[in-house]
């Protein structure tokens, strides 16, 4: 569960983050819904850690992330906006590595990289060097890594960025896979389809607040409107920066 | 303790086999080590060479029969006389012949009736060795020269002493000592510079290149404290410089072994022990090499602005040399509490063969790892900052 309570960022007079307040609950996937620029990125930066926050609070199952911040992130799996993997290091190396940071060791090394098998078939991919790899590739291997230590929280930003339709199915699928699993994820997007597609529970944010949530049809009540889309236009109140 | 260990150990393991795998960076770390010392023995034995003019002079002459008694008087002077036909312009510049004297057919017809007698001597001048026996050749027919006209005022009943109005006397002070100095310089400045060769192209890697690919984020979201994936980073950076410093100078000592620069007045070898302390002074030096290098990449905004910093601060060891071979400053004590002054004057002394004084080595190791350990503290602190993390 990540709880984000009252939070607050700026960047010189910018005001990125404007007192936000957050609850994405296990079994659930929660969606940050927000044009390019709404402060969703710095919102996830600050929940794992590495954007420190002005004011405000950031609890990951208890953890508070500005007191404690290596036993927060060790309960999240994290799917940040670029894959960043190592050119000169195989699949496996990478997960290795990943893995015995997050304390795994020894037989369990194996056991957690065939482990990855259950999500996604990436056994082509394990002994090869991470260099030319294709983009669904490179991020098969990112996700392996935020999923190796069986985290009970996901966070994704913008995962669907630069996906073909094949791998965002299949990432999709994972998801819904995990949230009934009773895991908590929380991602980000600025694509309408995703969010209606996928989310349990959603967040829309506009120049650093949430300006709505609630459930799909929660949304659609709010703002008087059929279809969620027309709900999201209505209650961020420009249709700039947003993808369907 | 042991759970930093852990860590660290994760974070060094991977960086070493990531270094391992980048040929070119391998290559730009450990090339100069390989190089340097072989091309420094190799000039310094190529000037062992030209300066020695104790060997018989060949040379190509036109017209001997012309000057039998110049040609008598050359040969006792250890130089041997080649009858010589051809284009002497060509010839030298095609590297056939080194030098020609050309003695022409009015040669004696003017030398017996007193007037000046031309003599020409062809040579390319730009080549050392020529120069210096050119500057032989011509040095001993100018005493032959005056001592045949110092016969001829004598016999004329005049002292020969009055043609010489001014008389300068040399009075060259260039000794084998100071030759020796500017080998051993140049010989620590190598040494020296190897520890920042040899950590340059994975200390660059390992912060501007891990943010530049994207990989810093990734890394930093895992439960381990900057402490540990700094204190894994640094170890593995500085690890290479070590490696750098280490074949730099066993690879001078196996070079100055296979050559012999006793004519330039010094022959500097490198025994087992003057190799184990040469690497025990450098060992601070390594270690505050990847520190620097780390905390400049760290503060670039690209691996390219990273790389014109550390290429920057692999000059230092030539700066550390300089006032010294300049002899602008005496060499005093106070040297070694200033890291790479400090380094450079132990190095000087263990070269010279003066042995390695453990409290010059405890005082200056000491000074160097108190800077060092306050960058690497600055290290540690600012990994995850947002400047750091993000730029900007």
């Amino acid at each position: 569960m990540i709880e984000v309570r009252n939070l607050c960022k700026s960047f010189g007079e910018v005001k990125a983050v404007d007192d936000l307040s957050l609850l994405a609950k296990d079994g659930c996937i929660t969606g940050l819904l927000g044009p390019n620029g709404a402060g969703k990125t710095t919102t996830l930066r600050t929940i794992y850690g590495l954007q420190k926050p002005d004011q405000g609070q950031i609890l990951i199952d208890g953890s508070d992330v500005s007191k404690n911040l290596i036993a927060a992130v060790a309960k999240i799996g994290v799917f940040p906006d670029s894959v960043g993997l190592y050119d000169r290091l195989t699949t496996r190396e990478h997960l290795q590595f990943y893995a015995e940071m997050q304390g795994i060791s020894g037989a369990d090394l194996d056991t957690c990289i065939a482990a990855t098998q259950n999500y996604f078939n990436i056994d082509d991919l394990l002994d090869r060097r991470c260099k030319g790899f294709s983009h669904g590739q490179k991020m098969k291997v990112a996700l392996s890594r935020a999923l190796i230590h069986s985290p009970q929280n996901l966070i994704l930003d913008e995962p669907t960025n630069g996906l073909d339709v094949m791998s965002i199915r299949m990432l999709r699928e994972l998801l819904v896979r995990l949230r009934n699993e009773g895991r908590c994820i929380l991602f980000s997007s600025h694509v309408m389809q995703e969010v209606s597609a996928l989310c349990d529970h959603i967040y829309i944010m506009a120049d650093g607040s949430v300006v709505a949530e609630g459930t799909p049809e929660q949304l659609c009540t709010q703002a008087e409107t059929a279809s969620l889309e027309e709900a999201f236009i209505s209650l961020i109140g420009s249709e700039e920066g947003i993808a369907l | 303790m042991s759970r930093i260990f852990t860590g660290t150990s994760i974070i060094f393991r991977k960086e070493i086999k990531d270094s391992l795998h980048d040929r070119r960076a391998m290559l730009t770390a450990l090339l100069p080590a390989l190089l340097l010392p072989l091309l420094m023995t190799t000039m310094f034995s190529t000037m062992a060479a030209t300066r020695d003019t104790s060997d018989e002079l060949d040379i190509q002459v036109v017209g001997r029969e012309n000057a039998p008694d110049l040609i008598q008087y050359l040969s006792t002077q250890d130089i041997t006389f080649v009858d010589y036909e051809g284009n002497a312009k060509q010839d030298i510049h095609a590297g056939e012949v080194d030098l020609v004297l050309e003695i022409p057919e009015d040669f004696e017809e003017r030398f017996s009736s007193a007037k000046p007698a031309d003599i020409y001597l062809h040579s390319d001048t730009s080549i050392e060795k020529f120069d210096a026996a050119a500057d032989r050749l011509d040095f001993l027919i100018q005493s032959y020269s005056s001592s045949i006209g110092s016969m001829r005022l004598l016999v004329r009943g005049i002292n020969p002493a009055i043609a010489s109005a001014v008389v300068v006397r040399d009075r060259d002070y260039s000794t084998d000592a100071s030759r020796a100095g500017q080998i051993l310089s140049a010989m620590q400045m190598f040494v020296l510079m190897a520890a920042f060769f040899g950590s340059a192209p994975s200390a660059i890697d390992t912060t501007a290149g891990e943010r530049e690919r994207n990989s810093l984020e990734p890394l930093l979201v895992h439960p381990l404290s900057s402490l540990q994936i700094m204190l894994g980073k640094y170890l593995s950076v500085a690890s290479f410089g070590f490696l750098a410093s280490l074949v730099t100078v066993l690879v001078t000592g196996a070079a100055l072994d296979s050559v012999s620069l006793s004519s330039l007045g010094v022959d500097p070898k490198l025994s087992l022990s003057m190799q184990l302390n040469a690497i025990l002074i450098l060992s601070s030096i390594v270690l505050l090499a990847a520190a620097l290098q780390m905390l400049m990449s760290l503060f670039s905004k690209t691996f390219k602005e990273a790389q014109s910093y550390t290429g920057l601060i692999t000059m230092l060891p030539m700066l550390a040399v300089l006032p010294s071979l300049l002899g602008a400053v005496e060499d005093a004590d106070w040297m070694l509490t200033i890291p790479l002054l400090g380094q450079r004057l132990l190095l000087d002394q263990v070269l010279r063969g003066d042995g390695l004084s453990v409290a010059g080595l405890l005082l200056n190791t000491g000074t160097t790892l108190l800077l060092t350990a306050a960058i690497f503290i600055v290290l540690v602190r600012i990994l995850r900052s947002e400047r750091v993390v993000y730029g900007g």
